[in-house]
């Protein structure tokens, strides 16, 4: 029996020892593992919100929303949505442990065009975290269709870090960092974002 | 990254929490935890069966839960961890285990008492839905402590100690190892606490 | 009611359902995601037998409304399966044993009326703690423990200091 214990003592001794050794993956492992399935859900486009349907959700108190623009603090600074909060695309794992995370809210990258948003969107699920989208278009197309109000525009300036037109920087202190729900009506959109979804994170547990 | 599997919610999750559970029981009754004396016991030295099976329990899943993630077999950031409620979890710890003492269960090993027809276990599971109905009746005189007090979130012992997920496994391990070399030597020393015919 | 026998099925080795229970567990997170629950099963029968009996009270009350009030089903709910997977589970250990009996497990010292008693008044406490420390031993100690969470460790180490601490004032309650 002795004999026995000791082995097994032995073996859990060894097997901590490897997974001492071989390390935990980290957030970047994990995106990696996982890229298959997270290239296929951004091309399918469901997890892109229009600008009009985003302006919705700001203006619904029933929504826990949670802007989270990506874009470097010069080009927050110029202008941002009313809310937003900047977030670097480093700090993504972090965000999942932070005590205060808003696990249940409605979550919303935002970036010049998609392509950091996007990124941003693939580390935080990877990280576990649910109910996140990404706005469509960016902060490009929502100053075309808020600013410049070209209602029905689709596309805007790709690739450019900020849209031309600002010459201070106003932060969300202008009308179109909130706009009024009038300014988006009659723009046609596919409502994609899940409300009440039920978290991916498991609330497991007693207390939950 | 194949786990954990991701059940809509529903039959399947329901199902899968059942029979997960039925082995939970199986095992407890099978390791006499639907016996108040021996879960008792622990407390008086001479029978340290409670110790070592929660300890082996913790560090055997503890092993196989880190082994998988570092291996990229399981994402660890979609397993739940118990957020950290520092207030809430030294009193009610202290009152549980005040509880346990003089109620000889808890609440997972009197369910399996109180199916194996043990009145006392049954008793246990009444008072338990008492003690849960009370809680509830009075949650405002503990309102602000539960849900504030020591609020640290999803917080893991490696960070506190700022070592790896995996060094901190091997501490565990280790601490844990000595403390089943301890628990058979009180076991030992203790021997002459045995009632008359009870049989380890 | 005379002292129970010694059961003839010897119990397993403790290491050996330890470690039947870590692989148990370790199986719950990878097929769910979290762990074991008990003390959670047990507040959702509550909650729905008082919504049956009680609607109005349940749903002015700020914690029963959370699991039971207006058109919520508290049994819906993986934790109420569990509870009865658990007793399911330890019957037909029991009877494959054969140590399912109408008994009274006690010391030897007091009465079975006595230990009744204290196993109520023990329960109640333990209910109202696990619902405190959001979690009892399944859900917060052995679970909280594999994923080494710091609440659910210095919550198992308190429940072994309040344990030894009382032990010796309730000695004629086992001895």
């Amino acid at each position: 029996m002795i004999r026995v214990n000791i082995a097994l003592a032995g073996l859990a001794v060894c097997s901590a020892t490897a997974i001492a050794l071989i390390g935990q993956p980290t957030l970047q492992d994990k995106v990696q593992a996982s890229a298959g399935e997270l290239d296929t859900v951004i091309q399918s486009r469901s997890i892109h919100l229009d600008p009009a349907e985003v302006n919705q959700l700001m203006h619904d108190s029933q929504v826990r929303l949670q802007l989270l623009d990506v874009r470097p603090e010069a080009a927050f600074n110029v202008f941002h949505l009313r809310d937003a909060r900047r977030v670097g695309l480093a700090d993504m794992h972090q965000l999942a442990s932070h005590p205060k995370f808003d696990t249940k809210a409605l979550k919303v990258f935002i970036a010049a065009d998609e392509a950091d948003a996007e990124q941003a969107w693939r580390y935080a699920t990877a990280a576990g975290i649910p109910n996140i989208y990404v706005l469509e278009g960016g902060v490009n197309l929502w100053l075309t269709v808020f600013r410049d109000q070209e209602t029905q525009a689709r596309t805007a300036d790709a690739g450019r870090a900020l849209k031309a037109g600002f010459y201070a920087a106003l932060g969300d202190r202008v009308a179109f960092a909130f706009p009024a729900l009038a300014a988006s009506e009659g723009r046609v959109f596919d409502s994609k974002a899940k409300r009440l979804s039920k978290a991916t994170k498991p609330a497991g547990g007693c207390g939950g | 990254m194949t786990f954990p599997l991701q059940l809509s919610p529903g039959f399947a999750v329901n199902f899968a929490a059942f029979l997960i559970a039925f082995g939970f029981g199986f095992v407890l009754e099978r390791s006499g935890f639907g016996d108040s004396r021996r879960l008792a016991a622990q407390f008086y030295f001479h029978e340290q069966r409670v110790l070592k099976v929660m300890f082996t329990a913790i560090v055997t899943a503890m092993l196989l839960l880190f082994a998988s993630s570092a291996l990229g077999l399981l994402n660890f950031d979609l397993v739940f961890v118990n957020p950290t409620h520092l207030g809430p979890a030294v009193v009610g710890g202290v009152v549980l285990g005040i509880g346990f003492i003089i109620g000889g269960y808890c609440p997972g090993t009197s369910l399996v008492s109180a199916a194996t027809g043990k009145i006392d276990g049954m008793f246990f599971v009444g008072g338990v839905t008492a003690g849960i109905i009370l809680f509830s009746e009075s949650y405002a005189t503990v309102q602000n402590f539960f849900e504030h007090s020591g609020d640290l979130g999803r917080l893991q012992l490696f960070q506190v100690f700022g070592v790896e997920p995996g060094v901190m496994v091997l501490m565990a391990v280790t601490m844990a190892i000595g403390v089943f070399w301890g628990a058979g030597r009180l076991e030992r020393a203790f021997s002459d606490r045995r009632p008359k015919g009870y049989e380890q | 009611m005379s002292q129970p026998q010694v059961p003839r099925t010897p119990y397993w080795n403790p290491y050996f359902g330890g470690i039947a229970l870590g692989v148990i567990l370790f199986a719950s997170f990878i097929i769910s995601g979290h762990g074991l629950g008990a003390s959670g099963g047990i507040t959702r029968l509550a909650a729905a037998g008082l919504q049956s009996i009680a609607p109005e009270h349940v749903n002015q009350s700020y914690d029963w409304a959370a699991v039971a009030g207006g058109a919520r089903q508290p049994l819906d709910h993986w934790l109420v399966f569990a509870i009865m997977g658990t007793a399911l589970g330890g019957l037909i250990s029991g009877l494959f044993a054969k140590r399912v009996r109408l008994e009274t497990f006690k010391g030897p010292s007091i009465t079975p009326q006595a230990r009744w008693f204290f196993a109520f008044v023990g329960g109640a406490g333990v209910g109202w703690a696990a619902r405190l420390a959001r979690g009892c031993t399944s859900g917060q100690a052995l679970s909280g423990g594999a994923t080494l969470s710091v609440g659910s460790w210095v919550f198992m180490l308190c429940i072994f200091a309040g344990g030894y601490a009382v032990s010796s004032l309730v000695r004629r309650l086992w001895n």
